[in-house]
């Protein structure tokens, strides 16, 4: 007689170990005698449709939060994959937000696709966008907020960010498959490029945008937390100082409109909109 | 002791298709029931439109991933998550199903079936009891459908539901459609489950449709409530009178009219049933 504990381990591996074709190859014959068949169905029958039901919920789960690679593999070889990457990657966490969180790395590592030498940065982008999606609210700043403060108080602010906000960097100019109309005609062109994104959440609404290297500076600067003097300070070793400065208030203003810079924390703001350091 | 829940009427669950009507305050319905592990997220809408529809009507939390029957420990995170979840949203009552769905640290993201044995019974009867202190409130246990069962069984599901329901001090969760499903699949009588098991302790009813396939019923929540279905809902109330009942619809998942009137449907049974019985008493 098996143990519960036995019993939960050999039946958790007889579906999962495999997928679909070869499911149940392995299954432990003193579980398969635990198993009641009757009527039309056998005990490896009953198991089999546990088997078919793990298999078919975890890949539409990654076929929901990875639409766009779905889109280019198509149905057959996305099952495929999201297969192998299954048989690898068992869910370890309770909620099935998790299933795909090393999908991204597994396309890269173990999934290259012949064609789609892009799809692990796709991956990525559609992962980040989901951690954009369910991040913890704040309250983002104005544009009213930021043209409140006095010129004299500007050198020495300092800004917080969004829960929301994140960093991505990808090999592959993926955002151009998002914009295009005809993503798979675009990917046909697309060559590789060092591409640094933003992604961020506006009230209910997912956005991306591709940063070129001095807002990449600025905003690195941004979240660690420097003043905006020692912000313009980094942008001066890109642009002459004048232009550092004014491109640096740019992006500031920019980043309001955006909604990625967030009210301070009441405690931090002491009364008011922003930190001075 | 027994199990005491207010009585909220007939429900819905709160889906992603209908969060347009919630969050346009155009989602008119007696309760919400929310399935746990979506809103255990740190923002963003799908917890605005559950603190809306709470706003708008009671809700209740039923989850998915406790795995009070796994051998496993209880994920000490997930119950943290889920109190804080509580707290938050204040509902009516927390609700997660008599199955098992890890193991190893795997989790298979299915509610997968016990042995009916004195050994799981004292398992889950100790996991439900330390759930409910973690909690700080007594929850639910819903039955669920199955596809096969152990020879080794020493008992009949409804005894173990009703024993680890008594043993526990636990509310239970009566889903009628998958008594049916399972009935069908197994070969016992599904109105003996109904009038086994203890009806003190039944605060909600969970109704659904299921899908034929050929040798067996599955389980699928993508249609109406089917025939045989409802008139086991009758059996259930006349057993167990009013109780809160949900209306499960999570595939194939119908405009929000279409789903009502399958609320509504359910109002109207219990109201014929509960009329038939005033009358002859």
């Amino acid at each position: 007689m098996l143990s519960l504990r036995d019993l939960q381990a050999g039946f958790l591996r007889s579906i999962a170990t495999a997928p679909a074709s070869s499911v149940l190859g392995g299954v432990d014959p003193t579980l398969l005698e635990l198993v009641e068949g009757r009527g039309p169905l056998g005990a490896a029958d009953r198991l089999g449709i546990y088997a078919e039901m793990y298999w078919a919920r975890l890949v539409d789960v990654l076929h929901d939060d990875f639409p766009r690679v779905a889109a280019f593999l198509g149905s057959s070889r996305f099952t495929a994959l999201a297969c192998a990457y299954l048989t690898r990657h068992a869910s370890t966490r309770p909620s099935v937000r998790w299933v795909g969180a090393d999908f991204a790395d597994f396309l890269a590592r173990d999934g290259a696709v012949e064609g789609l030498p892009f799809l692990a940065d796709v991956a990525r982008l559609e992962w980040t966008r989901m951690a954009a999606f369910d991040a913890a609210d704040a309250a983002p700043w104005r544009v009213e907020s930021l043209r409140a403060i006095p010129p004299s108080e500007w050198p020495r602010l300092t800004f917080h960010t969004i829960p929301a906000l994140h960093v991505l960097r990808v090999a592959w100019p993926v955002h151009e498959l998002w914009a295009a109309d005809d993503a798979q005609a675009v990917a046909t062109a697309l060559r590789p490029a060092e591409t640094v994104l933003r992604v961020w959440r506006d009230g209910f609404t997912v956005y991306h945008s591709r940063m070129d290297t001095v807002e990449d500076a600025a905003l690195e600067r941004l979240l660690a937390g420097v003043s905006f003097v020692a912000m313009c300070d980094r942008l001066e070793a890109m642009r002459p100082p004048p232009e550092a400065a004014r491109e640096a208030a740019a992006l500031i203003l920019r980043w309001v409109e955006d909604g990625i810079l967030a009210v301070p924390p009441p405690a931090e703001a002491g009364g008011r909109r922003w930190r001075r350091r | 002791m027994t199990y005491r829940v207010p009585y909220l009427g007939h429900g819905v669950g709160l889906r992603t298709t209908h969060f347009p009507h919630v969050l346009a305050g155009t989602a008119r319905v007696d309760w919400f029931e929310a399935i746990s592990e979506n809103f255990m997220i740190a923002g963003g809408r799908p917890l605005a439109v559950l603190e809306r529809a709470r706003a708008i009507c009671p809700v209740v939390l039923h989850g998915v991933s406790l795995s009070l029957g796994s051998t496993d420990p209880l994920s000490e995170p997930y119950l943290r998550a889920l109190r804080a979840l509580a707290e938050r949203v204040a509902p009516a009552w927390v609700s997660d199903h008599l199955c098992w769905g890890s193991v190893g640290g795997h989790y298979a993201h299915d509610l997968l079936p016990l042995p009916y044995t004195e050994e799981a019974l004292d398992h889950v009867v100790e996991r439900v009891r330390t759930v409910q202190d973690r909690l700080g409130r007594q929850i639910l246990i819903e039955n669920v459908s199955s596809y096969l069962t152990f020879t080794h069984s020493a008992m009949p599901e409804w005894e173990f539901l009703a024993a680890v329901a008594e043993r526990a001090d636990c509310g239970i969760l009566l889903d009628v459609n998958n008594v049916y499903v399972s009935a069908v699949n197994h070969g016992f009588d599904a109105e003996r489950y109904i009038l086994a098991v203890p009806a003190d302790r039944v605060g909600q009813i969970h109704l659904a449709g299921h899908s034929h396939r050929g040798t067996h019923l599955l389980d699928t929540h993508d249609g109406h409530v089917a025939p045989a279905v409802w008139d086991l809902y009758r059996v259930a109330v006349r057993r167990c009178g009013r109780v809160s009942t949900l209306v499960e619809w999570d595939d194939r998942i119908p405009e929000w009219d279409v789903l009502c009137a399958e609320a509504e449907r359910a109002r109207g049974v219990e109201a014929e049933i509960l009329e038939a019985h005033a009358v002859s008493a």
